[in-house]
This record gives C-alpha cells, structure tokens and sequence, in this order.
C-alpha cells in the first residue's frame, strides 16, 4: 500500500522540491503551505507521515505541534520536524516531545530525507 | 535565473553578517571586566574621569581647592549620566540632575532617603551584596543590571560603583554612575533578531539549490546531460561552501554574544571519528589519501557531540585538503586530565610565517599544490573557540614543508578537573545572558 505524507511547508519552491522527490519515490503527496491548513489537512487527509516546517504563517510548526500533541485523534500520526532553524535544546525538546525525527533542510538532501522518513515508517 | 538571483541576496546577506560580526568582536574587545579589586585606594574623592575630561584652560588649574571643587561639582551636576552618592548604611547622600531626569525624583526628594527606592522589588537582595563589596573597597564596574524610576518604570542600566574614603582613608560611602542602556539593549536584541531572522531566510533558499541540484543529479527531473555534470558539481561545491560559511558565521556570532548553546554530554571521542571518517572517505578517495584511526582504550570525553564532530570535521578535513599524497592519520593519548586527538598528515606543511596566523579570522593558508582555495578562512578560529569553551584547545603542534603538519584537538575526559569547570562556565554564561 502507497504511504500518504503531508508536507507542511510554507516556501513554495521547497514544497514542490520535496513533493516531487516523494512522489519519485512512491508516496501519495499531500502538502499545505500554512499552519491552519496543515491542521485541516491532518484531519481529512489522514496522513501516514507528516513533515512539519517551524517557522510559518498563520500556525507556526511550533503551534501546530502543541495542539496535534493533545488531540487524541491526531496525535497517532508520526511527525518528523523539517527545518531550517538550528538549536540543538529546541530540536531535543521536539524529540522528547514525541516527533520521530528533526531533519535539517540546509544539511539533508531531498533524497536522504525520503530515505530517513522511509527508515522510520518500516521500523517506527 | 533564479538561483542567480538566490546566490546573489545570499551573498549580500553574508557580507552583512561579516560587518556586523566584526563591529561585535570589536565591542566585545571594549567590553571590560565586569568586577575588579580596588589597587591603590584613593585618599580624597578625586574620580579619574574629572582630571582627564578636565578642559586645557579650565580655572581649576592655578586656583585654590574650593573652586576646583565647585568646578568638580558643576561637571558633576551637567553630566547625562545619574551620579549618586550613598553612604555605607545604603542612604543617598548627592544626587546630581542627570539623577533627576533618569529616575526622576527631585534631588531633596531623594537625598536621605534609602537608596532601594530605586531598585525594583525582584532585585532588592542586590544592595546588601554591593554595599559588602564597598565595604571591602572593591570597585563595580559596568554592571549590567536593571532599576526603576519613580513611577515604577524598569531601566536597564549600567552600573560602575566605586567606593569614598574620608581623610584617613577610611571607607565612608560610595559613588555610583548609572548610565541608561536601554538603547544599547534595543540594538542588542534588534542585532540578534537580525541574525536569527537571516539565518533562517539564508538557509531556506540555500537548501532549495541543493536540494535541486542533487535531484537534477539522480535524474528527478529527466535524463542527466553529461555536459551538466562539472558546472553542477561547482555549483553544488559553491552551495556547500555558502551553507558553511552561513553556519560558521552564526556561530561565531553565537559564541561572541554567549548565546551559544552547549549541550555537554560524556561520550567516546573514538566513536565521533569514525563517524566523521565515514563523511570523509569519498573525499579522501577521490584523492587517494589513507585515512588511519590508530584505536586504542581510553576513558569518554564530556563534551558537545555535535560540536566535536564539526571540530573534527574541520581538522580532518583540512589535513585531506592539505595532502597530495600519502595518509592522513588520527591517534589518542590521555594526558592528565585532557584526550588528545593528533591529527597527523604527509601534507605540504605550513610555513614559519603563516603559522602565526593560522587561528585567525578569515585567514586562508594558500595550498601551493592546488589551484582551488576551499572553505571559509573561519574554520581553524571557530575550531579553536569552540575547544576551549569545552575545556580544550586546538594547536599546531608540529610542521614541516613538504613533510606534513600535526595538529592536536583536547578535551577533558569525563569527570575530570577541567570537565566540571568547563560545565561551571558554560552554566554562568547562560545565567549571565539571562540577568541581563
């Protein structure tokens, strides 16, 4: 069965980065440009997998993540942090927090990323 | 087009953050010690300041003490900053009228009375602890702290106290000059603000032209043309290059302002070089240099993982760079209380004149053997910053021309002497930031 991501990304260009290299890759893509449709889009689209950016319009990543923490619904889905923000003590926190990875834009390539998110759906 | 156009606000961006790195190494250099030991107690009340502000034609020259006294006190009244005298009970005894305008009482409004009422309640426990220091005849200099006018409003302010001895030199009050910084802390926050905000607007972009580049590469985007192949790999170097040069440039700023974060953990520094041999061996391939880890037992490290590995990288990485033919090779020793990690190559070496000025900012050793000059000129300097905020240090231990260079990187091992004084130091840094 095909894995649905959803990539919540503010910066076009990155989004369609990503969407295509996932979709070569075999999953069903879904993406969100701000915090609120991301939200939505968790709740309708019912995703796998969802990549989350920080810094964002109307929801920030941060936001997003606080209140997908307490709701029993959505909290079952994996989130991996997809940023550009570099702090080791907040990107601890994420992880104690539950998100199952903090990948770094500047520093992994698209395909590492699929590589990474792949790992994580086979082996949780 | 457009990655022209990113590669050009990326640059304009760096040098940006290079002017404004170098205007704040400069204050920092200014900045002076917070507290000092009072050396040679001043008889009679005569502050330094007065004598050297003094003007070539004052009438203070030839004429009697008195009125050299009134022309002290009218400077003392037209100065901007507050001048305050309190006596060693904690009572304001002067107040001159750059007093007034900062915290806004009337000078007999405020004489006699205790000199708290200019401190906000959360920092009342600070006046015993600085009139102890006066007792003892030390000076405060530049504190950084914060006070409150008479309408409740915070301050910040800094702070230099020095203490007022009578004709036997006995110790009967104190001076403080407090000067508002409430500018100098806007443009503090405004700085960093602009450096968090950069940072992140710089990466953005950056990662989408790697990240295209890579999958232009895996044919993402149809058939790979050979011709393609050497300008993306420049390109793709450049783009490395920038991501690096963006990363050292934050963290040097980082480093000067104290916020950077130090997560100190005890780990095998073994295990960190073959991590980063493994990032390294494609490079060390490519140009047919050995890679050799001489393994023996020793006791974990504390220190930053990450930050380890980034010093690590750097000095390897450097070695490779460095060396045409032959190895580069990486043995342990346990020194005292320190891990050494001897970085040894069969490299060009460094001549006598450059070694000088090996650990200095944007420095850039030329290779003679190759046309290219890689990196950032900021590698060996962060390296070396980062090590001793740890606990250790990078030096150049040996080198010779055409025979290859030998540097060494220490940590402290894991509960050792320097290990905790490391942690204690990076604690106080992060508190520190915190009060001001």
């Amino acid at each position: 069965m095909m894995n649905k991501i959803l990539i919540i990304e503010d910066d076009q260009i990155l989004v369609q980065m990503y969407e295509t290299k996932f979709k070569h890759a075999g999953f069903e893509v879904e993406t969100a440009l701000d915090g609120v449709t991301g939200l939505e889009k968790m709740r309708t689209d019912k995703p796998d997998f969802v990549l989350l950016d920080i810094v964002m319009p109307k929801l920030s990543g941060k936001d997003l993540f606080e209140k997908v923490r307490f709701d029993p619904e959505l909290q079952k889905i994996p989130i991996a942090i997809l940023t550009n923000v570099d702090n080791p003590k907040e990107q601890a926190e994420y992880l104690n927090k539950g998100a199952v990875g903090y990948f770094k834009k500047s520093v992994l390539t698209p395909a590492q990323v699929v590589e990474e998110v792949r790992n994580i759906l086979i082996h949780g | 087009m457009i990655y022209s156009f990113f590669i050009f606000f990326g640059i304009i961006f760096v040098i940006a953050l290079v002017v404004l790195i170098i205007i704040n190494s400069r204050k920092a250099e200014e900045r002076p010690e917070s507290i000092s030991k009072v050396r040679d107690p001043v008889k009679n009340y005569q502050p330094n300041f007065i004598e050297e502000s003094l003007p070539v034609e004052a009438p203070a020259m030839n004429n009697p003490r008195s009125e050299n006294k009134s022309f002290i006190a009218s400077i003392v009244d037209s100065a901007d900053d507050a001048i305050i005298g309190k006596s060693l009970d904690g009572r304001i005894t002067s107040w001159n009228r750059g007093a007034e305008k900062l915290y806004g009482y009337p000078a007999d409004q405020a004489i006699g009375q205790p000199v708290s009422i200019i401190f906000p309640p959360e920092l009342k426990d600070d006046l015993p602890k600085i009139l102890s220091r006066i007792k003892k005849g030390e000076h405060i200099k530049h504190y950084q702290t914060v006070r409150m006018d008479n309408t409740g409003r915070r301050i910040a302010v800094s702070i230099t106290i020095s203490p007022v001895t009578d004709e036997k030199g006995e110790i009967i009050g104190a001076t403080a000059i407090d000067r508002d910084i409430t500018q100098e802390m806007e443009l503090d926050r405004l700085k960093d603000e602009f450096i968090s905000l950069t940072s992140h607007a710089l990466r953005t972009p950056l990662s989408a032209i790697k990240g295209l580049i890579s999958m232009i590469y895996q044919g993402d985007y149809g058939p790979m043309n050979k011709n393609l192949e050497k300008p993306l790999s420049n390109i793709s170097i450049s783009t490395e290059r920038l991501i690096q040069l963006v990363n050292d440039l934050l963290n040097i700023s980082k480093i000067q302002t104290g916020k950077l974060e130090f997560v100190l953990t005890v780990f095998s520094v073994e295990k960190s070089i073959s991590k980063v041999f493994k990032l390294l061996e494609p490079l060390a391939k490519e140009s047919k240099i050995e890679l050799k880890l001489a393994a023996n037992k020793l006791p974990d490290v504390q220190a930053d993982i990450e930050k380890t590995e980034e010093i690590l990288n750097n000095l390897l990485s450097n070695a490779l760079k460095f060396t045409n033919k032959g190895s580069v090779e990486v043995s342990l020793q346990h020194n005292n209380d320190l891990i050494w990690v001897i970085v040894r190559d069969t490299g060009v070496g460094i001549a006598e004149k450059d070694r000088s000025k090996l650990f200095r900012r944007f420095v850039q050793i030329a290779n003679p053997t190759s046309k290219h000059i890689t990196g950032t000129g900021l590698g060996l300097y962060l390296s070396k910053m980062l090590a001793q905020k740890m606990g250790g240090d990078v030096w150049l231990a040996a080198s010779e021309l055409k025979k290859g260079s030998t540097f060494v990187f220490s940590l402290p091992s894991a509960g050792s002497k320097p290990a905790d004084e490391a942690k204690l130091n990076l604690v106080k840094k992060v508190n520190n930031s915190k009060l001001i």
